[in-house]
């Protein structure tokens, strides 16, 4: 087994809601290793995006640690942008492309260097939006703008890929073609998806699942 | 090796503001339409100064030894000859002042009564041209009077002027106009001997001294004048161009604080404005905001993109609004200013200077209102808001 990219150790995240504290993550562990695809499943509300958000280094977790590529992400997060841009792609249930720029320019928003540049075309290839890069976003339907935040999130071939829910909007058959070409093209990535639907997680090396925000059977830091 | 490639960053300030012109146009328009309110309302009272120097620019080819108090008290040709080395000549002449209006109360230009000889002298020395008309002498007793003068009063050749036609008028007696001078320096010239004026005005009339310096030498005659004055005969002054505008500068001195206080007080509300202009945009651009943040750009750089799209709008605005404004102040001089003999500078840095005020005022409360926002912006709680 590779080494682990993504690993969480004991990660709790408590979160004020009103006068009340909600327990949202309780002692997570997971690891996730370069070239695994690792599946999240649970019903909404179990924790799946908070901890998500965490893996991400967007949020800070109450108590335990999170580490991307040997390094834990600095808080507050805002600190660690520039680790998460090279390092981290991320696909949300909703695409959030900028509306007044083109696909390609979505894509290039993200690019550090020339070599993301120069893999923005066959990216966009491999996805089958080559010929929607100088599309506007609102000019693309559901499933092309998730491809367009898929080919965003590749950009900079990141060693971490994390999608929340990127199939959420889309029918059975786009959602599989999406998660297939998520997985083809960060194959090299380690990659944790989230999905409340277990067709969409058929192709994931493992499935965590999660409820009331713990990890049920789930393997420790290093375990794979 | 990847080799290094210059590409335009999408994210530049420049495609959003070319793509998204309908969002920031109100932002610009606020700025254009404050900018050219605060020049066309500042720029006209530099009418006071610019007047009243066009009024008092004959002092830039002579000076002028006057006696104080009562004629004969003082013998102003005493100074001159003190000051011989620099004067290529000196000759007598009577003063009075001939009205016109002014934006507000009356401007005055000079009136000088001198020898019919020394007038085309005069006329040469101050660059003035007669017009139409005649000058004045023996055959046409009266006097030449500046165009914008006459055109101010309403005058023309063959009128007549002073307090014996209209009791408002401030200059004794009556002076039929004879001619019409045409050039910057604001003056009137009569013939001292005419016989229409000697009799009743030339008691009346303050005696003074015409000083005409040699060629490059009328700073150095001043100060030998303004010298002799203080050594012992105080009983006449010196009326130089320095002096006359030291007086009209200070006579105008309190002007600058309306303005600063007009310019500031209107700087801040456009930029308070604006600010809000800036909060509601961002309002909407929330999401674009929370992914870029989200998928690692820096609060930094996003404050640095808002604040350029902010200084790039206000200071366009900015630009349009002082052309907008140059523009209605040169048709506002050429029909409604210079017909009553008002001189007005249309390009005045002072006003465009005060205007700046307001996109500068503009960013830095945008800067320090989105930078605040930007900061305390939780890019997850946009993305749950609308991924549910």
């Amino acid at each position: 087994m590779s080494e682990p990219r993504l690993v969480a150790r004991d990660v709790e995240l408590d979160l004020e809601d009103g006068a009340r504290t909600r327990h949202v993550l309780r002692g997570v562990g997971l690891s996730v290793a370069a070239g695994e695809f690792v599946g999240l499943m649970g019903p909404s509300g179990s924790g799946k995006s908070s901890l998500l958000f965490v893996l991400s280094g967007l949020r800070a977790p109450t108590k335990g640690s999170v580490e991307a590529l040997g390094a834990a992400w600095p808080n507050p997060p805002a600190r660690g942008a520039a680790m998460r841009r090279r390092s981290l792609g991320l696909v949300l249930q909703d695409p959030f492309l900028i509306p007044y720029l083109t696909v390609r320019e979505n894509a290039e928003a993200q690019a550090l260097d020339d070599a993301a540049h120069a893999r923005i075309a066959p990216l966009a290839e491999s996805l089958g939006i080559a010929a929607l890069l100088d599309a506007f976003p609102e000019k693309l339907s559901t499933g092309e703008r998730q491809r367009a935040s898929i080919l965003r999130a590749l950009v900079n071939d990141p060693a971490i890929v994390l999608a929340d829910e990127p199939t959420a909007h889309l029918d059975a058959a786009s959602g599989l073609a999406v998660i297939d070409l998520l997985a083809r093209s960060a194959e090299r990535a380690a990659l944790l998806v989230t999905s409340h639907d277990p067709r969409m997680l058929e192709r994931a090396g493992r499935v965590l699942r999660i409820a009331d925000g713990m990890l049920a059977h789930a393997p420790g830091p290093g375990a794979g | 090796m990847v080799r290094r490639v210059k590409r335009a960053d999408p994210l530049r300030p420049t495609l959003y503001l070319s793509r998204r012109l309908r969002r920031v146009a109100p932002s610009g328009a606020v700025v254009a339409l404050v900018t050219a309110l605060l020049v066309l309302v500042i720029t006209p009272t530099n009418t006071f100064l610019e007047t009243t120097r066009r009024d008092i620019a004959p002092l830039e080819a002579f000076t002028v030894v006057s006696p104080i108090g009562a004629t004969g008290a003082a013998d102003p040709l005493a100074a001159v000859s003190a000051a011989d080395a620099h004067v290529e000549r000196a000759f007598p002449a009577r003063a009075m002042w001939v009205r016109h209006p002014m934006l507000v109360g009356d401007a005055f230009c000079a009136l000088l009564l001198v020898d019919s000889a020394e007038i085309p002298d005069l006329l040469a020395r101050l660059h003035l041209e007669l017009s139409s008309g005649h000058l004045p002498d023996a055959e046409h007793p009266g006097v030449v009077l500046h165009e914008d003068v006459a055109r101010a009063r309403g005058l023309k050749i063959g009128d007549r002027f002073g307090s014996l036609v209209n009791r408002d008028d401030t200059t004794p007696g009556a002076h039929p106009i004879v001619g019409l001078l045409s050039g910057a320096p604001r003056i009137a010239l009569g013939d001292e001997g005419a016989d229409a004026m000697s009799e009743f005005l030339m008691p009346r009339a303050t005696h003074f001294v015409l000083v005409i310096a040699k060629p490059g030498e009328k700073e150095a005659s001043d100060a030998a004048l303004h010298a002799a004055r203080s050594e012992g005969h105080e009983a006449f002054e010196v009326i130089d161009d320095a002096e006359m505008r030291a007086r009209a500068d200070k006579a105008l001195a309190n002007l600058p604080v309306l303005i600063g206080f007009v310019s500031s007080a209107s700087a801040a509300v456009v930029a308070l404005v604006v600010a809000l202009l800036a909060v509601i945009a961002f309002q909407g651009r929330h999401e674009e905001f929370a992914i870029l943040l989200a998928i690692g750009h820096t609060p930094r750089r996003l404050v640095t993109k808002l604040t350029t799209e902010c200084a790039i709008v206000t200071g366009l605005g900015w630009l349009i609004g002082v052309l907008v404004a140059l523009a209605v102040l040169a048709a506002f001089e050429r029909s409604m200013m210079a017909p009553r003999g008002l001189v007005m500078r249309v390009w005045d840095a002072r006003p465009l200077a005060a205007s700046l005020l307001v996109p500068v005022a503009s960013v830095l409360i945008t800067l320090v209102a989105l930078g605040r926002a930007l900061r305390t912006l939780d890019p997850i709680e946009v993305v749950q808001r609308r991924g549910g």
